[in-house]
């Protein structure tokens, strides 16, 4: 009962929402037509629907007008994943994960002695500011800063747990196929696939690749026609433009604007910037972490201290902290993610208003700053960073962490790589599954964190512009199967999980877009 | 084929194994890779060593002309002044004002009056690896700390103090410096190759001017030998920065034009700083020379020379950096040995991760070339 009530007031929100988004849009437009109705009265004969048009784009209302249809149109056109699921044993799995997840949260704060949530100590850091008249030679000196994590603290779950929850959701049909997932679940097809993701065809031109390949004139001038045609569509404002784009890849210095757009952020001359409520926003959230603790901070900050080994992502280890402590206070998370991660664990506390905790209703997991990691080669603000990041795991990435049945979720996209490889090349699932290896075992982190830690930040980014682009998260599939059948000739003389993962040690090298065109036709042209 | 070094490190003695032959101890090599002194006691006078054509040696017979950070500065401003007076073009300054001390201290002294409120970054003119380094940001600060103690100086323990650049340009509220590696294999004519692979080295904490940190090598310095005793530092990746992910975060945060010209700029400031000290190295023809430039970047995206060292560092702190430091000797080899081999005046093409930054007598012979032209079709 309680249940559906929740899913009532989610659908509430929803429609208020739409209200909302929709009477905004009629105020644009009706300021629009009244400045555009002077000009147009002026005429001397009625005006045609080209004089409107022109009238709009002049007084630069053509811009903001698409933006805000294209925005309804997305708004009643995302379906939410609610309620429970249409396979009672993947319902039940789902029930049992999210309990098992709380049961450990509760494990640790009691065992820790801390309540869920309690008022933060305020630490002060002295320093000394008075300028002196010596010159001081530069000593290496101890200097204090507060510990994050207590040693021996524990994560709740890794990606091994979450294989391992995969693997025991029984099948209703008994199917003994050679996969971890036993369900039998609707997959797109190779041709489907191809048809899908035909802007990847080696027929056409792609970033990641032909700015960086042949001859180098030839690149230069692709790479420069490239960026043109990007700033042409992000001038246009038109969203549907830039995503299509965005399929064959975006230039590093257009990727800060064209992500915003994609991502439905508010419009900024300067892509880097965010809106003066953004701002307030954010401050508002880093004023919450600072006054009040959560059990789950120092889970966080543990994953975050993964990122300061990381030779890519260590320079940003600060601006990662705060944005994940940030998020999982932001109470706009649940009410906007495509699908609900995690079940809320109620909370009675004064000072968090009922609210359960985390209030984002997600709960800290092993690689989950990996979400955030590589947009710090895109915004260089932390508030900007934050926005980007809060609204790709919305739309996107909260996907990759349920355990349902729906299309472009975590479980159809393993069942897809399964499936995948097993079609492809037979002899290595086969050859792996008899050596112990499974290959999902292996494939899950990646498909799991959007290919974070396998590949270089720049790969994953020509990745990500393709998720953004095709609005689609088969491609992680599709990528990992290619990946196994690429190195199948190495993979065929392993003997171990061990073995196998050491294997992929050199994943840097791996580049995004020749593998997924190699596997979709490698008939090439 | 033999070589020889007085170096221990994997990069060195992998790569000439594998390239160069059987080990020797006697002055029968064909490759001697050296440290400074060593390769310059080979070219002493007294010695009368008379290297055969088929001997390469790792460093020209001088070099403090480039690496001597107060000597670079002096032959880098004669330059451009040179350069101004001839061309009406704009002079590229990309060296801050540098002085020895206590031996310009007068003209230290007028250059920080004209601009009260910089800071000043001192360090021996001996010594490496982050020791004795103060920043002065008040002239009596210093005149206390000198007091009595300059009469007595000797010349080798004369300190270098130059302006410094107090607003760098910060990732992730870091400072940080490039390291790039330039190889030449001649002086006259110059040609200079730069190497793909670089990094940008960070300090461990964050960047904060104030007079609090002055003392604080975390913050100003970004030295490995310094930021390796810090209780930040990480093993795993030493503070380094690949230099593709320096451009890729500058291209997104700055804008694709000003990636481009900051990478520009950078080269150009290579072959410029070598064309300033051409006329003064020793160019013979048995030495090439491969460099280790520090580079700061300040906000504006303007770089600055901060030194050029004639052996960088070549032993590995990671797993990365012991990648890459194998690539750039094998590299260096690669060069050397087929300009030797192949044809001695022309530039190697596609030489690993080198590629060629300049050469002089292409650029001669292509402008005689386009000079040639118009009369041709003149006639």
């Amino acid at each position: 009962m309680a249940a559906q009530a929740a899913d009532a007031n989610e659908q509430n929100d929803q429609l208020r929402k739409a209200v909302e988004q929709a009477l905004a849009a009629s105020f644009v437009a009706r300021r629009a037509k009244a400045d555009v109705a002077k000009d147009l009265l002026n005429k001397d004969r009625p005006p045609t629907a080209d004089d409107i048009r022109q009238a709009l784009e002049d007084g630069g209302w053509a811009k903001e007008l698409r933006i805000k249809v294209h925005e309804l149109h997305k708004q009643a056109t995302t379906e939410k994943i609610l309620g429970k699921d249409s396979l009672a044993s993947v319902q039940k799995a789902r029930k049992q994960w999210e309990a098992s997840i709380n049961d450990e949260l509760r494990a640790i704060a009691s065992e820790r002695r801390v309540p869920l949530v309690r008022k933060r100590k305020k630490i002060v850091i002295k320093k000394k500011e008075e300028e002196t008249d010596e010159l001081i030679e530069m000593k290496v000196e101890e200097i204090l800063s507060p510990t994050l994590v207590t040693p021996g603290t524990r994560f709740l779950f890794d990606s091994d747990d979450l294989l391992d929850a995969i693997s025991h959701i029984e099948s209703p049909s008994n199917n003994e196929g050679w996969g971890l997932v036993k369900l039998q679940l609707r997959t797109a097809t190779l041709t489907e696939l191809r048809d899908k993701y035909k802007e990847l065809h080696p027929s056409k031109r792609q970033y990641g690749v032909d700015d960086v390949t042949g001859d180098p004139r030839d690149k230069a001038k692709f790479a420069d026609a490239w960026h043109e045609l990007g700033e042409k569509c992000l001038a246009e404002g038109h969203i549907p433009l830039a995503r299509t784009y965005a399929r064959r890849g975006v230039p590093p210095s257009l990727r800060p604007a064209v992500y915003r757009s994609l991502l439905g952020l508010p419009h900024m001359e300067d892509a880097q910037a965010t809106s003066a409520f953004e701002e307030r926003y954010y401050e508002d959230l880093r004023d919450r972490v600072d006054s009040i603790e959560l059990v789950t901070d120092e889970l966080y900050q543990m994953d975050v201290q993964h990122v300061a080994d990381d030779d890519t992502y260590f320079i940003f280890d600060e601006m990662l902290g705060n944005c994940v402590l940030a998020f999982s206070r932001d109470s706009w998370v649940p009410k906007n993610c495509v699908v609900k991660t995690h079940a809320p664990l109620p909370c009675e506390n004064d000072l968090m208003k009922g609210q359960p905790v985390p209030p984002c209703g997600v709960q800290p997991f092993r690689g989950f700053v990996s979400y955030a990691a590589p947009l710090t080669f895109v915004f260089g603000r932390e508030t900007s960073l934050y926005f980007a990041f809060r609204a790709f795991y919305a739309q996107h990435f909260c996907r990759l962490n349920v355990l349902r049945t729906n299309q472009n979720t975590l479980l159809p996209l393993c069942a897809l790589f399964e499936r995948l490889v097993i079609e492809h090349h037979p002899r290595l699932f086969f050859y792996l599954v008899q050596v112990g290896v499974d290959p999902l075992a292996i494939a899950l982190p990646w498909i799991q964190f959007g290919f974070v830690g396998l590949l270089d930040v720049e790969q994953v980014l020509l990745l990500w512009d393709r998720l953004l682009g095709f609005e689609d998260l088969a491609l992680l599939s599709v990528l990992a199967a290619a990946i196994f059948v690429y190195r199948s000739e190495k993979l065929l003389q392993c003997s171990s999980l061990e073995e196998a993962r050491e294997m992929f040690a050199d994943g840097a090298v791996l580049e995004v877009v020749p593998l997924l065109q190699t596997f979709l036709w490698p008939e090439g042209l | 084929m033999k070589w020889k070094s007085d170096s221990e490190v994997q990069a060195i003695v992998q790569n000439f194994s594998r390239r160069c032959g059987a080990r020797t101890e006697g002055d029968d090599w064909n490759v001697f890779w050296g440290h400074p002194w060593n390769v310059q006691r080979l070219f002493h006078p007294d010695l009368g060593t008379r290297l055969r054509d088929d001997q390469l040696v790792n460093h020209f017979p001088n070099h403090l002309e480039l690496t001597r950070k107060d000597q670079m500065v002096k032959n880098v401003k004669r330059w451009l002044r040179e350069q101004g007076r001839d061309k009406q073009r704009e002079v590229f300054d990309f060296v801050p004002v540098t002085h020895l001390l206590p031996a310009d201290y007068s003209l230290f002294v007028e250059e920080f009056r004209r601009c009260p409120r910089a800071t000043w970054i001192m360090k021996p003119a001996n010594a490496a690896q982050g020791r004795g380094i103060f920043l002065v940001t008040k002239l009596h600060q210093l005149r206390k700390w000198s007091a009595g103690r300059w009469a007595a100086t000797k010349a080798s323990e004369s300190y270098v103090i130059s302006r410094y650049v107090d607003r760098p340009h910060l990732v992730g509220g870091r400072k940080y410096d490039l390291r790039l590696y330039v190889l030449v294999t001649s002086y006259r004519p110059l040609r200079v190759y730069k190497h793909r692979e670089g990094f940008a080295r960070f300090c461990t904490s964050k960047y904060d001017p104030s007079p609090a940190n002055l003392g604080n090598p975390f913050v100003h310095l970004t030295n490995v030998a310094v930021q390796k005793h810090g209780k930040d530092y990480n093993q795993h990746h030493g503070g380094k920065w690949n230099l593709r992910h320096c451009r890729l975060h500058v291209e997104a945060t700055r804008g694709r034009a000003a990636a481009a010209r900051l990478f520009a700029d950078m080269d150009r400031l290579i072959v410029d700083s070598l064309r300033a000290v051409q006329a003064q190295i020793i160019n013979d023809r048995h030495c090439f020379e491969c460099y280790g430039y520090d580079v700061l970047v300040d906000d504006d995206l303007k770089p600055w020379l901060v030194e050029v060292n004639a052996s960088p560092s070549l032993s590995a702190t990671t797993r990365a950096d012991r990648v890459m430091k194998l690539a750039l000797i094998r590299d260096v080899l690669d060069v050397v040995l087929r300009e030797g081999t192949e044809a001695r005046d022309r530039p190697m093409r596609g030489a690993g991760g080198f590629a060629v930054l300049y050469d002089e007598a292409g650029e001669r012979s292509a402008a005689a070339a386009a000079a040639a032209k118009p009369r041709k079709r003149g006639r």
